[in-house]
């Protein structure tokens, strides 16, 4: 236990991660964002690349209990995947689960420049962050081998 | 979902309708194969210049009617009894009850993290540990791979001398024999399954009543030791019980070369070679480039090195042979000449070099061929080596240290070291010793540790039968299997795989590296180092400790923890390399070779290209493993030449019974081109009887003919024609590239100073790169467009990428009855194509993996686009849009794509489920399946390093078939960076494409290859 041997400690709705430490068997979940087997999926490059948490995951930190927000069809990647630059953020924002894309009220300033609207935040962002071109991430391989 | 696979292998396959059925399927691999055709085609040189095959030599019709289709009539048919419509109906009713319901919903699948995750995994990442596999006591350093402490992949440890980073077929396939579901399980004593602890208790008595007489009746059986570990352990053994002995029996056993070095020498040494010094090798008989001779895949290397045409210096290779191997393939003068002649050819040697040759005349082909060698020899002293094959007879070796000696290469090409071998005894005198004592009731006790003698030891000895009717009190065996030995024995104890145990071995240079287990024992299996600590008395011994304390006891400096995690990190202890030694010829003469009678047949017993002895008869990835000469799968057929198979009227597939000193053994015939005359040669390691579900019943057992006094060779067989016939299964033959009306330069060659006139004889004009229905795509804007080269020069036929490529990719192994129909799924081929006289032919060998071609003919043709190109330019394979029309490989011209005709893959057993890369898909039937460049291993790689934010480093990335080429035949990289290796040699004269004319652009190319004849012997 990390995070729950500090927080929370006694709670009752906890007992489950408690006994799965003290007995040293582990908590059997359920798969809630899954994709299929055929599909191989990198983490860690999407995380990279400056594409949030909550953009494809929802808005997880206010979910009594976890729900798929969006699909996760191929069609509903392909859709990001052909188009990066309005879903991407910075970095920094990636794991901010109350970020907004960039409006004329809300501006995102990023390496010294404002940013009121998403396409030219995230045509900027393809090129600092070197985002492969379009026929690149849509090629099959990059997915599915 | 109802599992179809099911229902695959319950169906009988009724034997006399197939029978009828199945010589229709494959024509060409029996019938009339007309020699007399073959030879007149090549007379006339009317027929093919490459030929893969004596049928296609012959140019049979059967053959003719292969070449137009890609599989053999009938290969897409449903051959079992039950009709496609009996299947249909079958299946009507449970496909109605599934539901053909869209995919729109997984179905739900848990996850389950670790309660302590340990520190240094990363779910997902791969992580490298450096231990060893030993074979006849020589150890291959290994870096392993390891998907969530479950081992997947062997690499070889490029920093480690010994090899480099190569690796050999039996250390690739050893993954595999790790998680066999077949291996022992269990301890068991008389049928019963017991514990450690019983057979601890068990021990006790007997133990301490041998301590009373000092041990005078315990034995102990091992095979051929290294392990520093273990050696002193048994050497403490025989301390605690001096009347005991330890004995050594390895049926592929090096006492030859053993007693040729003592009557050389004096003294038993090593013998090791640099041959990247060496501008002359002669193999008298020795194929040093094939897994099995230790120190091959270091052999491999720099012979591979000093192939190069470009470099000014490219070595000459002369091999005189007694059977067709890798080694007298790539010769540039090979000689066939029966097993029990070569001594004299070596004595010719010894004295054409001394001496000269006195005249131009020559009594015999042999007389000729050692002149003209020996004069290059002469041209070379400090720069030649002669190898002796281990299984010559000890003359032939001391001769061959004495030529060597004469010609001043010792210490240049070749040296001389401290044995690797622990206990360097001859081992066919110590199994006749131990079997003498148990025939006059001396033995109490026998332990055999990891052998099987009861089914490999020498025939006249009877060691099964002295080991069952003898009354041995306790017979103990420690091994893998339960196998022909174990039954023998009252107790049985299931031994730890390398891959679980701690050890250590000796490679061929002497380095030690520590063996460590990637993965608790999957059976609480035993090492060798718990039973002989049991014996000595310890109590509760773990290997783990064992090991550390003797090398506690060996590091003299102070911080032993620090030496201890540097050795198994590097892989190799620092400090243990032998250096060479300074020996002195003993005498000049050599006792005066045995020459066989003339007309009489020798039969040549040779270790197993891919089966060894029998210890890996269980593993079905070996047993697939197309064997380098014939391309055989499955089975061993007895290897006969072309002209004796014609004055017996035999062809391939005929059954002959073989007699020797009154014992016969049935086995099928291969016509073998290229084979000496009055000479077979046989397999060892075949017909067991207890080697689990895939090896027991495969090929034929010819230990029953191989006797303690001729191990090796031996004159007199007697073969008789039994009339019958038995299917084979060889994948020459298919998959083949030419066409009905003619044949396509695949291999091209040339002599070096063919080469030197015109170096780009190898280019075709290819056709202009606009002259395509395709659109045109800039690959050269990418960042990275990977390619492909393959040095024919350097590729030895080794056949250790498909081993590789197995492994990394989950290739199924289908069985012998699917590779008869040449369904076998192997995504890399190699390809054996020989040119020449069919009694001593030249042969080349070409890898074929997937051209991944730029217009590729395959991808227009799917009508689903589930193989479509990605912008780097692989042809991507999509598993789960094919639908299996088999269209693409229809079209595929160079005939590189698999199908998955039925289930091969097992879905069931967990251990195979562990060992499969998880990050390559486990195909379905109904699937195109084909090489994919290593896409996995490409798309970790570019991950990673934009994660880094820099470029993929050339050399970093890998595919799993360069990762493990010993020779670096396969080059693999960005073509779109000029200074890659790949790219260079793209650029170098003799690259060409196949079938450049069809306009396909593949990016794997070719670098042709470039003999070295000399011109004493051309003319």
């Amino acid at each position: 236990m990390n995070c729950h041997s500090q927080i929370w400690t006694g709670a009752p709705l906890l007992e489950p991660v408690r006994e799965s430490f003290r007995s040293g068997k582990s908590l059997v979940w359920t798969r809630v964002n899954d994709l299929p087997d055929f599909v191989y999926f990198n983490h860690s490059i999407h995380i990279n690349k400056g594409v949030g948490c909550n953009t494809c995951h929802g808005p997880v930190d206010r979910m009594p209990l976890m729900y798929n927000e969006y699909s996760l069809q191929m069609e509903w990647c392909l859709d990001c995947h052909r188009d990066p630059a309005k879903n991407l953020r910075p970095r920094d924002q990636v794991f901010n689960m109350r970020y907004e894309p960039p409006s004329s009220l809300k501006p995102v300033t990023m390496d010294g420049k404002e940013y009121t609207d998403q396409m030219s935040l995230g045509s900027d962002l393809v090129k600092k962050y070197k985002l492969r071109t379009v026929t690149d991430i849509t090629s099959c391989s990059t997915c599915h081998r | 979902m109802f599992n179809l696979s099911s229902v695959s292998i319950h169906m009988k396959m009724e034997e006399q309708d197939d029978k009828g059925h199945r010589e229709a399927v494959c024509p060409g691999k029996k019938g009339a194969l007309d020699l007399d055709a073959a030879r007149a085609r090549l007379a006339e040189t009317k027929g093919p210049e490459f030929w893969r095959s004596l049928e296609e030599l012959a140019g049979s019709p059967e053959w003719q009617e292969m070449m137009h289709r890609e599989f053999p009539k009938g290969a897409s048919e449903w051959l079992d009894s039950v009709s496609r419509r009996g299947f249909l109906k079958l299946m009507g009713a449970s496909l109605a009850m599934a539901g053909m319901t869209a995919c729109t919903k997984q179905p739900l699948e848990p996850i389950v993290p670790y309660v302590r995750q340990p520190e240094e995994l990363v779910p997902g990442r791969p992580m490298f540990y450096a231990t060893a596999f030993t074979l006849g006591g020589y150890a291959s350093p290994l870096l392993v791979e390891s998907h969530m402490y479950r081992p997947t992949k062997v690499e070889g440890n490029d920093k480690h001398p010994a090899s480099l980073g190569g690796t050999d077929i039996f250390a690739q396939a050893s993954i595999l024999e790790m998680y066999d579901p077949d291996r022992s399980q269990t301890i068991a004593s008389l049928g019963e399954v017991r514990t450690w602890g019983n057979f601890v208790e068990a021990l006790r008595g007997p133990l301490s009543a041998q301590k009373a007489v000092q041990g005078a009746g315990i034995r102990i059986l091992t095979r051929t030791i290294s392990s520093p570990t273990l050696a002193d352990q048994m050497r403490g053994l025989l301390k605690v019980y001096p009347q005991a002995k330890w004995h050594v029996y390895e049926p592929v056993n090096r006492d030859s070369v053993l007693e040729g070095a003592k009557l050389a020498f004096g003294q038993p040494v090593e013998t090791q070679y640099k041959l990247e010094n060496a501008d002359v090798i002669v193999s008298l008989d020795a194929d040093f480039l094939s897994a099995g001779f230790p120190g091959n895949v270091r052999y491999i290397r720099d012979f591979a090195k000093r192939r190069d045409p470009d470099s000014g210096k490219m070595s000459r290779v002369y091999v005189v042979e007694s059977t067709t191997s890798a080694t007298g393939a790539k010769a540039d003068h090979r000689l066939p000449m029966r097993a029990g002649e070569i001594d004299q050819v070596a004595g010719l040697l010894n004295r054409f070099v001394e001496q000269g040759h006195p005249s131009d005349v020559f009594s015999s082909q042999g007389e000729k061929f050692a002149a003209a060698v020996a004069n290059d020899l002469s041209a070379h002293r400090g720069s030649s080596v002669v190898i002796a094959g281990d299984h010559q007879p000890p003359g032939v070796h001391a001769t061959v240290h004495a030529i060597n000696q004469a010609l001043g290469n010792v210490g240049k090409t070749v040296f001389y070291t401290d044995p690797v071998d622990a206990n360097p005894i001859n081992q066919t005198e110590s199994i006749k010793d131990l079997v003498a004592d148990m025939r006059a009731g001396k033995v109490d006790m026998l332990v055999i540790m990891d052998g099987n003698p009861a089914y490999d030891a020498p025939a006249d000895l009877g060691f099964a039968d002295a080991l069952k009717n003898t009354n041995i009190p306790l017979r103990v065996h420690l091994g893998l299997y339960q196998d022909e030995t174990a039954e023998l024995c009252q107790w049985h104890i299931n031994e730890a795989h390398y891959l679980e145990a701690w050890g250590d071995a000796r490679a061929c240079d002497g380095t030690v590296s520590i063996v460590q287990p990637l993965i608790a024992p999957l059976y609480s299996g035993k090492s060798a180092h718990e039973l002989v600590a049991t014996l000595a008395g310890q109590p509760d011994p773990s290997s783990h400790e064992v090991v550390q304390n003797y090398w506690k006891k060996q590091h003299s400096g102070a911080d032993f923890d620090m030496f201890w995690r540097k050795s198994l990190n590097d892989g190799w202890i620092e400090g243990t390399t032998f250096a060479p030694k300074q020996v002195s010829l003993k005498t000049a003469s050599f006792p005066a070779p045995a020459v066989p009678p003339p007309g009489s047949i020798e039969i040549n017993f040779r270790r197993d290209p891919s089966i060894y002895d029998g210890r890996f008869s269980n593993n079905g990835w070996l047993q697939e493993l197309p064997k380098p000469m014939s391309k055989m799968t499955w089975d061993n057929p007895v290897l006969i030449g072309p002209a004796m198979a014609e004055r017996l009227g035999l062809k391939s597939e005929d059954m002959i019974e073989i007699e020797l000193n009154g014992k016969k053994v049935t086995a099928p015939v291969w016509v073998q081109a290229g084979h000496p005359d009055n000479s077979i040669t046989v397999f060892l390691g075949y017909g067991r009887r207890r080697a689990g579900r895939v090896g027991t019943g495969a090929g034929f057992d010819f230990y029953p003919l191989r006797d303690s006094a001729d191990p090796w060779f031996i004159a007199g067989v007697t073969l008789s024609k039994t009339g019958e016939t038995y299917k084979l299964a060889t994948t020459q033959g298919y998959q083949t590239m030419d066409t009905p009306v003619g044949t396509r330069p695949l291999v091209r060659t040339a002599s070096l100073d063919g080469y030197h006139k015109e170096p780009a004889f190898a280019r075709e004009d290819e056709p202009p790169k606009d002259l395509t229905l395709y659109q045109p795509y800039p690959y050269e804007k990418e960042p990275y467009a990977w390619g492909m080269a393959i040095d024919l020069n350097a590729c030895v036929g080794c056949n250790n990428c498909i081993v590789a490529c197995q492994s990394e990719n989950n290739i199924a192994v289908v069985g012998k009855e699917q590779c008869v129909i040449g369904r076998h799924m192997h995504w890399i081929r190699v390809d054996a194509y020989y040119q020449g006289d069919r009694d001593n032919p030249k042969a080349y060998f070409q890898p074929v993996p997937c051209m991944q071609c730029e217009n590729a003919p395959c991808e227009v043709v799917c009508p689903v686009g589930a193989t479509v190109h990605s912008s780097e330019g692989l042809n991507d394979m999509v598993y789960n849009r094919c639908v299996g029309t088999r269209y693409c490989s229809n079209n595929c011209p160079y005939k590189v794509r698999r199908f998955n005709f039925l289930l091969f893959q097992d879905w069931e057993t967990p251990q195979l489920k562990m060992m499969r890369n998880p990050d390559v898909t486990v195909r379905s039937r109904g699937v195109m399946e084909k090489c994919t460049y290593c896409v996995q291993r490409i798309s970790e790689h570019r991950i990673d390093s934009e994660r880094e934010d820099r470029k993929i480093a050339d050399g970093e990335l890998q595919t799993a078939c360069q990762q493990s080429c010993p020779a670096n035949a396969i080059v693999f990289g960005n073509i779109n960076d000029p200074e890659s290796r790949v790219s260079k040699l793209k650029r170098n004269p003799r690259n060409y494409s196949l079938l450049a004319d069809l306009n396909t652009r593949p990016r794997t190319t070719y670098l042709a290859e470039i003999r070295n004849p000399s011109e004493e012997l051309e003319s």
